[in-house]
């Protein structure tokens, strides 16, 4: 309790301070998704939506 | 899911890897019943006066999914890395003191759609039982404010069971969503696609492009609004693998595609509200059935709101110490005062408050985004983020970022250069570039340069890893 943290606060920070204990972040494939589905699909609505 | 685990998140701090159990389903689930409300009619409506059906769909489909990529980039990586929510992950940005102004942000804003949605539970109510011919139209405004009140009372005890409850309540409501969703889209592009295509806009502008950007525009800026809503909930997930479909298809996706009802609606029937629309297509069972949807899908989003609401609200030192209900109340009582004392003249101010709020979050997710993928590179302290005072990683000069504080300002000027939010009135290159992504580039790009000429050389902020300040 270095910090005056409360001891389940602090052992919740001492255990996600340990980077196998974070969640991971985006994968290759997550990646691809959000581009699909926040650039590549947006911009392909778009572009039918104008053509009529 | 355990008391004990229900106890630690409604205390704000971090979830560990045993608590975050929640699968892609049950995220899901979750953030389409939170996303699904009555809102999407109104955004269909405000589409649907500038653009016909096919291009409305288009540019707001096209614009929602924009605004929800932003806010899953900014949000999730730091909320499902630390199981912290948005607020807390805005802390690393702004300053151990400068961080209240998310929580200012998302305390008026989720007040702001929880009295919307319940005034209009309640208004569902009040034309409901006069269709049954339980009430007359002289009674309806006290069945508004007491249908409210008592809406209110429904999500204090639901969620004083936390996330659990929140959980099972939307499992319920999840099918009867869908469902019922997707059965009036089909009943209203059956019966009136004849006049939809007839259909003219109300106010379009006369310039296609102008209109079209502007049914973009209003599909960012709508789902920009998710940020407060989403980390509290992606936080139960594992990692941002788990996150990242159900946030873009399960929170993004619903708001075009209900909209989809509001806009065919209003080209076709001009009005947007499906309790009205359906009784003169299908009569009094249908307008049941609609109505019931509609208090259905509001309530869910209530419990979200004010399940992120609460869980914000702990992360404030001298609120730290209160109970969950005590919360609750905080994040309840504001809106059970705007639905019993001014609810119609809330209501109808719907389209201010939605742009306002998307001038504010525009340049926050800009200014996140950056710092978390260029700035940090994908990490930040975790125990700065509980820490206040000199010494502290995120104490930056006096408890505030400076770089922050002018990305948001230099964020501001250019939405409101770019685009009036009240009357709409535009500046070029509004024509082409929206101004809500605009405003989110300028905010990131001053934040970024303001923080690698001043605030890393000075040591603050953390940058430089293990540096206090």
């Amino acid at each position: 309790m270095a910090d005056g943290f409360q001891p389940e606060l602090e052992r919740r920070i001492a255990e996600l301070e340990i980077e196998s204990n974070q969640g991971s972040g985006f994968t290759t494939v997550d990646w691809m998704w959000l581009l699909l589905l926040g650039v590549i699909g947006p911009a392909a609505l778009l572009v039918w939506g104008w053509v009529t | 899911m355990s008391d004990n685990t229900s106890g630690i998140e409604q205390s704000g701090w971090p979830l560990t890897a045993k608590d975050r159990h929640w699968t892609q389903l049950q995220l899901f689930v979750v953030l389409l019943v939170a996303a699904a409300a009555t809102w999407c009619y109104i955004i269909g409506e405000y589409v649907g006066y500038y653009l016909n059906l096919k291009m409305g769909f288009a540019a707001l489909t096209a614009g929602s999914m924009i605004g929800m990529f932003l806010v899953t980039l900014a949000v999730v990586p730091t909320a499902t890395r630390y199981g912290i929510d948005s607020i807390a992950s805005a802390k690393p940005l702004f300053g151990n003191r400068g961080w209240l102004l998310t929580v200012f942000l998302q305390y008026v804003s989720i007040i702001g759609w929880n009295s919307l949605l319940l005034i209009f539970f309640g208004k569902s109510v009040a034309q409901l039982l006069t269709t049954l011919g339980v009430a007359d139209e002289a009674s309806a405004a006290i069945i508004v404010r007491a249908v409210s009140a008592l809406a209110c009372l429904f999500v204090f005890f639901v969620l004083m069971r936390g996330a659990t409850g929140l959980e099972r309540v939307s499992l319920v409501l999840f099918f009867f969503i869908v469902g019922i969703g997707l059965w009036m889209t089909w009943m209203l592009l059956t019966n009136q696609s004849d006049a939809i295509a007839a259909a003219k806009p109300a106010y379009a502008s006369g310039n296609l492009q102008w209109d079209y950007v502007t049914g973009l525009e209003i599909g960012i800026v709508s789902l920009l609004s998710w940020w407060p809503y989403i980390g509290a909930m992606v936080r139960e997930a594992p990692d941002a693998h788990t996150a990242t479909l159900p946030s873009m298809l399960g929170m993004g996706l619903p708001v075009p595609i209900l909209s989809l009802v509001g806009l065919a609606a209003i080209l076709a029937l001009q009005v947007s509200d499906p309790s009205a629309w359906l009784i003169q297509l299908g009569g009094t069972t249908y307008g049941v059935i609609a109505l019931m949807f509609v208090i259905a899908a509001n309530l869910g989003t209530a419990l979200a709101g004010v399940y992120a609401t609460g869980v914000g609200l702990r992360q404030v030192p001298a609120f730290q110490s209160l109970s969950w209900s005590a919360l609750l109340l905080m994040a309840l009582i504001p809106v059970a005062a705007v639905s019993i004392v001014v609810p119609d003249l809330f209501f109808t101010n719907f389209g201010t408050f939605l742009a306002f709020i998307g001038v504010f979050f525009a340049p926050l997710v800009g200014i996140q985004i950056v710092d978390f993928f260029l700035l940090r590179g994908q990490r930040i302290n975790i125990r700065g983020i509980y820490q206040s005072g000199p010494g502290t990683p995120y104490q930056y000069w006096g408890g505030f970022n400076p770089a922050a504080i002018l990305g948001m300002a230099a964020g501001f000027c250019t939405y409101l250069y770019l685009l009036n939010p009240v009357t709409y009135a535009s500046r070029s290159p509004y024509e082409y570039l929206t101004a809500s992504l605009p405003t989110a580039a300028v905010g990131a790009i001053v934040y970024l340069v303001a923080t690698l000429l001043v605030v890393k050389p000075a040591g603050k902020g953390d940058y430089n890893g293990g540096t206090a300040g």
